[in-house]
């Protein structure tokens, strides 16, 4: 986890592998005979990579990449045979077009979600198909455009297949530099979030809808380019070729291929060129093949072809760190002949005396049955230990507390909210409170159910607008500042669910919850300039350094779903402390854990406050909790303040234990209670 | 015009039909049928099968040979509701049942992995060739100054008919209301008595039969079919559905019918000019209902 290069060696390797087998791919003699199937393959590589980038990356299903491959090839149709546009310049307008029809169905998916823009882009597969690519004005109608193949810079023309498959092998090359940039960056990090859990997303400050119609938009800007592709290489534009079904299938190899992982789906998008090939023009086997593998794939071998391969590549490589144990073992089983005839006097007597064999056996069995203490082995116990996190005091910036502040110190106050009134309809959901967390302090929110806890939270951190009353944070009135400003200034906050991208690691998502300290675009970060890199480097620094402080270190690379609920806690405050908030707004940290892991929160969120040096204010309901963290409590019940003061001063206040049992003060017998 | 606006209602009576499986799909597993259109399809063959002349066909079928069991036209067509209706089943149980912990999406993404397996079959045994299915009634009906074809008009009955039985199914049985609340609350489910398996099978089926009923009105009337015939529906199915309300029963029949309406009104006044308008139409009746009221007609908030 600590230090190390962003990229691993191994990985430049297989990199710079690839571009070598790539770019020698025309010359191959079994590719120079076959070069229109492998430039064919090739392309449909790339409109692979499109559907990875929708639907992969960002979650978004479509039904209409072969329209928009479509809509590139006629965009170059029109600007370089029908107007002669040049076709360095025809090729990106192409692209950028597409790009820009592409967002056009991405607006709708700025309200829609999941499966409805499945059928958008369903509608608008048959709409270009059925009605745009067939316009006589446009397109032709249905002959189609003529499209002549490229001058090179030396003013000869690539008319074979192979050497035209050289500007298709440097443009998929070039995409695929950019992808792999995008994916690593922060664009990427932000379409996982969105394909994960939308409102997770929103929460790390991630604009979903931009992020959506960027993925709309890189996705088509390569659709459209392989369409122009496509078409030059076939010399003609038409509509037949990008209809419902080419669509359908690419999205159905894209899911067999594994969506998220380049390579996977690169290479099984290129599957069914070649089994079409195989199939000798009976093109629906492919398509039949297709729909099983699919089915096989959702429901057999999760993952797609990209999880067998990972598979395979982690067998190999087991088997290579224990060569010399595979290698003994094959010796061994090599010589076991040899072995036998050395000792075939031992064998000889073995079958002689088989008819023995019987009653061996039974005197083994009895054997067994005798009693004999039971085995149990280290591995038993290692799976259910809980891991619990060790909070490091050796803080890297140095700007720890080292004792815990157990009184209320006579610093001025970080956040102080007076005569705040918050009315829902008829409601009143919190009328005028007033509230103070001074610097360093851990101040506990409780109260009954309903009575504006969660209200007053948004309203601290800028969700919600109050009618009335004054928020200031450092001196400074902040009651209508929005909330993504807060957050800048300083406010962190956590949610009752856990706010994380699940099929993300740890350190990645740590790297998510700084998404708007990056500051750089995502156009930047598909280039990777330099000042990309040091952002990065800055960010991942930050997340590994508050790993580090919160005893996770060795958690960075375990995937957040596989984690336990207690651990996912400290992770979520991790994410929340990565962008170094001044103060933490905690909304019931302790929901969904046993008591013993809630008494081990306590000792956690004390570590925290110490070693990040933040103030924190949380809404708890488990009181024992309360009691022991928070240096001063106040309690919520129907919108108003009902106590304030230290912790044990408020549990033993009547009038607290009456609002949270409902009862007569006198019938309190709650061990709870005493038990702080 | 009249005749428009009938053949309008009596082809959104079809869209319906399809919107109605799409919607009982989805209210019972929040999954979108992409297969609603092919098994659709499928079963039209089947009827094909059963009503062709007795013997074997070769040489126009395509490489492999069909045997016409020349059973008479409503025999066929029951026969193939029936084996529509197994296919549904067949098709919970191999593809839906083992993925019953995946997403909506995911699953959704598998039902489109049913349809290519389904139309793909078709192309090989029956290869591209357009068909023609025989019509349940033939001669047509003289409503005031205009004919209607007799199909039309049954197509419309059959589904009203179907419409109100399975309102009334769904309302008034236990287990109709048990399949609308499988995917709200499942425990619930057991607390009634009911199996969550048995939810599941007898959704997919009715899925598979709606889908038959569609496809063996509708061939006739349109007058040939071929491999991914009720794919092409699915465009209008979806938008009756997501005009009515993805999560209504009645809608869907409303939705069906605003969108045929929709659509012969287009291709009267703009076919000529823009051949092929009804995709825009029904593209634009989409993304407006989705934009503008992403709930439907009668659907309820999400």
């Amino acid at each position: 986890m600590s230090g190390g290069p962003l990229v691993p060696r191994s990985r430049i390797v297989w990199g710079l592998l690839g571009v070598a087998v790539l770019l020698s791919l025309p010359d191959i003699p079994l590719v120079r005979n076959n070069s229109f199937l492998f430039g064919w393959a090739l392309v449909w590589g790339l409109v692979g990579l499109s559907v990875n980038v929708l639907t992969g990356y960002a979650g978004q299903m479509s039904l209409a990449q072969a329209a928009l491959m479509g809509t590139g090839a006629f965009t170059l149709g029109i600007l370089n045979t029908t107007h002669g546009v040049p076709w360095w310049v025809a090729y990106p307008v192409a692209g950028v077009t597409t790009s820009a029809v592409t967002v056009l169905i991405g607006v709708p998916a700025l309200r829609i979600r999941g499966l409805h823009l499945a059928i958008v882009t369903l509608g608008f597969q048959f709409l270009m198909n059925r009605v745009v690519f067939r316009q006589d004005f446009l397109t032709s109608g249905s002959a189609g455009i003529d499209i002549e193949r490229p001058e090179w810079f030396g003013g000869q023309v690539l008319e074979d297949h192979a050497s035209f498959m050289y500007v298709i092998v440097v443009t998929l090359l070039l995409v695929w530099l950019v992808d792999r940039n995008l994916a690593a960056t922060r664009g990427g990090r932000a379409f996982y979030a969105i394909r994960e859990d939308e409102q997770v997303a929103a929460s790390f400050g991630i604009s979903v809808s931009r992020y959506k119609l960027l993925a709309f938009a890189v996705s088509g800007f390569y659709a459209g380019l392989a369409g122009a592709l496509f078409s030059t290489l076939q010399r003609s534009a038409g509509a037949e070729l990008y209809d419902y079904t080419q669509s359908l299938e690419l999205l159905v190899y894209g899911v067999i291929g594994g969506l998220g992982s380049r390579a996977g789906v690169f290479v099984a998008s290129m599957l069914p060129i070649f089994f079409r090939q195989v199939f000798q023009g009976l093109r629906m086997w492919s398509t039949v093949l297709g729909g099983v593998l699919l089915i096989l794939t959702l429901t057999r071998y999760r993952g797609g072809l990209a999880e067998q391969g990972r598979e395979l590549a982690h067998i190999g490589s087991h088997l290579w760190t224990h060569r010399r144990h595979v290698a003994h073992k094959l010796l061994k089983l090599l010589t076991f002949p040899v072995a036998l005839w050395r000792h075939r006097a031992v064998v000889v007597h073995l079958v002689r005396n088989i008819h023995h064999l019987p009653a061996l056996a039974k005197a083994r069995r009895a054997a067994k049955h005798a009693p004999s203490t039971p085995h149990q082995g280290p591995e038993d116990t290692l799976e259910t230990e809980a891991f619990v996190p060790e909070i490091s005091r050796s803080s890297t910036n140095g700007r720890h507390v080292t004792s815990a502040v157990l009184t209320r110190p006579a610093k001025g106050a970080l956040v102080k909210v007076e005569g705040l009134s918050m009315r829902f309809g008829g409601v009143q959901a919190l009328d005028n409170v007033a509230l103070e967390v001074r610097e360093g302090e851990i101040v506990g929110l409780m109260g009954p159910n309903g009575a504006g806890k969660t209200t007053l939270f948004n309203c601290i951190s800028g969700f919600y607008r109050p009618n009335s009353g004054t928020i200031t944070f450092g001196g400074r009135d902040v009651t209508r500042t929005p909330p993504h400003r807060r957050a800048e200034m300083g406010f962190g906050r956590t949610f009752q669910n856990i706010g994380l991208v699940k099929s993300e690691t740890v350190l990645a998502n740590l790297m998510i919850a700084q998404h708007t300290e990056a500051g750089y675009g995502p156009l930047e970060g598909m280039l990777r300039t330099a000042a990309v890199r040091e952002a990065e480097e800055r960010l991942r620094e930050r997340a590994v350094d508050a790993l580090e402080r919160l005893g996770l270190s060795e958690m960075g690379d375990r995937v957040v779903h596989d984690l336990p609920h207690g651990l996912l806690k400290v992770v979520e405050l991790g994410a929340a402390l990565v962008t170094g908030p001044r103060v933490l707004l905690l909304d019931e940290p302790s929901s969904g854990m046993a008591p013993p892991e809630a008494e081990q929160l306590g000792r956690t969120l004390r570590e925290i406050q110490e070693v990040f040096d933040v103030t924190i204010l949380m809404i708890e309901h488990h009181v024992p909790l309360v009691l022991s963290v928070a240096d001063y409590v106040y309690v919520l019940n129907f919108g108003q303040i009902l106590a304030a003061g230290e912790a044990h001063e408020v549990a033993d206040d009547p009038e607290v234990i009456a609002a949270y049992l409902g009862g007569d003060v006198t019938d309190i017998d709650e061990p709870a209670l005493a038990e702080a | 015009m009249y005749s428009i606006l009938i053949s309008g209602i009596t082809d959104g009576a079809t869209y319906g039909l399809m919107a109605l499986g799409i919607v009982l799909v989805y209210k019972a597993t929040k999954v979108i049928n992409f297969a609603q259109g092919e098994i659709g399809t499928f079963a039209i063959y089947l009827a094909w099968v059963a009503t062709s002349e007795l013997g074997a066909h070769t040489g126009h079928l395509g490489p492999i040979p069909v045997i016409g069991l020349g059973l008479p036209v409503l025999f066929g067509a029951a026969l193939a509701v029936v084996l529509a209706g197994g296919m549904g089943v067949a098709m919970e149980r191999i593809v839906i049942r083992p993925m019953s912990d995946a997403a909506p999406l995911t699953i959704t993404v598998a039902t489109l992995g049913v349809s290519t397996v389904l139309g793909g079959i078709e192309f090989i045994i029956w290869d591209e060739r357009p068909q023609n299915l025989p019509a349940l009634i033939s001669g047509s009906a003289q409503l005031g100054d205009i004919f209607v074809a007799w199909g039309r008009l049954l197509a419309l009955a059959v589904t009203i008919a179907l419409g109100v039985a399975f309102y009334l199914f769904f309302k008034r049985s236990t287990f109709g209301l048990g399949v609308l609340a499988a995917s709200q609350n499942p425990s619930s489910l057991r607390l009634m008595g009911i199996r969550l398996s048995v939810v599941s099978m007898f959704t997919w089926a009715m899925a598979g039969v709606l889908a038959a009923f569609a496809g063996i009105i509708l061939a006739p009337t349109i007058g040939a079919f071929h491999p991914f015939f009720m794919t092409l529906l699915l465009i209008p199915s979806f938008a009756a559905a997501l005009v009515g309300g993805l999560n209504s029963l009645p809608g869907a029949f409303l939705g069906g019918i605003v969108v045929g309406v929709v659509t012969a009104v287009s291709r009267y006044l703009w076919g000529d000019a823009l051949p092929g308008v009804e995709f825009v139409a029904q593209f634009a009746l989409i993304v407006g209902v989705l934009a503008l009221r992403p709930r439907g007609l009668l659907g309820a908030e999400a």
